[in-house]
């Protein structure tokens, strides 16, 4: 069945679900895409295996009006899910030299334990309970794609490689802040 | 207001007039003795309202007007006010002759109420009541044998005219209009309220069991047709998406009572997007610096008070710091001195190298309390080739024994005694 024959919502439904979905393989294709994309307010972005649909946050125009950004009154993610990241960022992304993407694979334990340590690094310990939050926000990191988990091991999602170069000299130029496997040791 | 909610009010008004006007056919003279506009029964209400504030009294015609201001116009409650006095809805009480008062007929009042909850719960209800009077009766032995098959029979009708209607209304009336009809057929359990009663008449007479028993029949349809009524209300409202299909009570009811496979059925075909945290470069970094640990900031150590040797009092320190800037001085005064009682100090200054002269000078001018007298001259000594270019003459005297040291003739205490003479 090929996915760009469908109508625009099923073809945005179809590739927010598979998370990267097939390139499309002529101007017909590419085209379908677009429009679909364009309905949904959403943003193609083109990656190493295929394409991906995101929503940006500056363009989302959905929500875009007023009266809605103020009913829905986004604001970053929770710490939880923030930190998380940051600690699987830099486990996986251990050589500054190197590109960050593909990135290294990690066990889930190994973010469990930086991700707890840190938080928590003024108050002498991890609380108990917390391991779960840290399992819970790996899941939800993976679920929006930033992550990618295959049986407990961990490594960078699709969702990172639509990240800019300028997002990229962002974090690069924080490295020495990230938590460090070390520093906690 | 949405269409619908517009489209089910409007089918709520029509149905309650066909209600009214079926309700007052059997004794009404002709087909125009039903009011037309339901507001009028409004009116009827508002005089029901004004008895039931006036406390047991009788109303005028004029506290009966002001009751009503708010439902209808002046000239129209005059009018409802000629029929509610001629068919003795108010009944006319003399107490004065230049004041006439006027009672409610409790019949009426009745008769709203009884309107009220045909309207409201459907004819259903009255049957059954009439039922359980009839059942009532029976225990009570004061029923005959004609009367308890004579309500039979009336029940047994009744129930085939109510499924006849439901039947008609799920074959031809629209959505809005099986909505007003909902809850006029939520009897629960009815049939095993008609099979009591039936045990209950056949308990009695035997004789009546055929008649009994056509009256579980006639509920048995009736709920067939009840039935049939709701499939097409879900069914209608499934198709439309309508949520008003069941009442607020039903959702919470199937929200705790319902299997999770029943509950989860509405959403089997459709998709949940994905989580769609905002998360940017720039928002880690901020999280990752929020959550650093802070520097702990060292305090220095609290003074230990519990040891007396290490405690020192710091008034005593500087009365020690005193004494011993006092006794510096006054070794370097004798020093000056060398056991006379005056000396010239003006060779001394001129010999010194500058910064040194400068010490002497200062230490001679700031005698504090010390028993010693400086005498400065104003003649002034100009020698370009030396380390002190410009000095006036100055002597230093031992103070005479008897003279206060301390006393100051400016009145200023603790300064040490300078005289400037005239050379």
């Amino acid at each position: 069945v090929n996915l760009y024959d469908r109508p625009g919502p099923q073809i945005v439904a179809a590739v927010r679900l598979l998370g990267v979905a097939p390139a499309p393989r002529d101007a017909t294709q590419l085209a379908a895409l677009d429009g679909a994309a364009d309905a949904a307010r959403m943003r193609v972005v083109t990656l190493a295996d295929g394409i991906t649909l995101i929503r940006d946050p500056d363009t989302d125009g959905l929500w875009g009006s007023p009266e809605l950004a103020g009913a829905r009154a986004k604001g970053p993610a929770t710490d939880k899910l923030q930190m998380t990241l940051a600690a699987c960022l830099r486990l996986c992304w251990d050589d500054l030299n190197a590109p960050m993407l593909p990135g290294k694979t990690v066990t889930r334990a190994q973010i469990v334990e930086l991700t707890s340590r840190l938080r928590f690094a003024d108050r002498g310990g991890a609380l108990g309970g917390f391991d779960a939050h840290v399992v819970g926000a790996v899941r939800t990191l993976t679920d929006a794609g930033y992550l990618s988990l295959d049986d407990g091991n961990v490594r960078l999602g699709y969702a990172m490689s639509t990240w800019t170069a300028r997002d990229i000299a962002t974090l690069r130029g924080a490295w020495d802040r990230f938590p460090n496997a070390e520093d906690v040791a | 207001m949405s269409l619908l909610d517009f489209g089910t009010a409007q089918a709520a008004e029509s149905a309650q007039r066909s209600t009214l006007r079926a309700f007052a056919a059997p004794f009404a003279s002709g087909a125009g003795a039903v009011v037309e506009e339901l507001d009028d029964l409004d009116v009827a209400y508002a005089v029901l309202d004004a008895y039931g504030h006036s406390e047991g009294e009788h109303l005028g015609r004029s506290d009966l007007a002001d009751a009503c201001l708010g439902v209808c116009t002046p000239a129209r409650f005059e009018s409802r006010f000629e029929v509610y006095v001629k068919l003795g809805m108010l009944v006319q009480k003399r107490s004065k002759a230049h004041q006439q008062v006027y009672a409610l007929n409790p019949t009426a009042s009745a008769s709203l109420a009884v309107m009220d909850r045909i309207s409201r719960a459907g004819g259903v209800q009255d049957i059954l009541l009439m039922l359980d009077a009839t059942v009532e009766a029976i225990k009570a032995g004061t029923a005959s044998l004609e009367q308890v098959a004579s309500a039979l029979h009336r029940a047994r009708a009744q129930f085939s005219v109510q499924a006849q209607h439901l039947t008609a209304l799920v074959e031809t009336a629209t959505f809005a209009e099986l909505l007003t009809q909902r809850r006029q057929h939520q009897q629960g359990a009815l049939v095993e309220h008609a099979q009591s009663i039936v045990k209950a008449v056949v308990g009695r007479f035997p004789d009546l069991r055929g008649s009994a028993a056509r009256l579980v029949e006639s509920v048995n349809r009736y709920q067939q047709a009840v039935s049939l009524f709701y499939d097409r209300v879900s069914e209608e409202g499934h198709a439309k998406r309508d949520f008003t299909m069941l009442s607020a009570d039903q959702y919470l009811t199937a929200a705790t009572r319902a299997a999770k496979e029943a509950l989860a059925a509405p959403f089997e075909r459709v998709l949940f997007d994905r989580p769609n945290p905002l998360i940017t470069a720039e928002t880690v970094v901020a999280a990752v610096d929020r959550a650093k640990p802070r520097p702990v900031r060292r305090r220095p150590p609290p003074p230990v008070e519990d040891d007396p040797a290490s405690f020192v009092d710091p008034v005593d320190a500087s009365a020690q710091r005193a004494a011993a800037n006092r006794r510096t001085l006054m070794l370097a005064m004798e020093q000056h001195l060398q056991g006379a009682t005056d000396v010239d100090m003006t060779s001394r200054v001129r010999g010194a190298p500058w910064p040194a002269a400068v010490v002497i000078v200062a230490d001679l001018l700031t005698l504090r309390g010390l028993p010693y007298v400086v005498v400065v001259s104003d003649a002034l000594i100009v020698d370009p080739d030396a380390a002190v270019t410009v000095a006036s003459p100055i002597a230093l005297h031992r103070a005479r024994a008897g003279a206060d040291p301390t006393t100051d003739v400016r009145g200023l205490s603790d300064v040490s005694f300078v005289e400037v003479v005239s050379p």
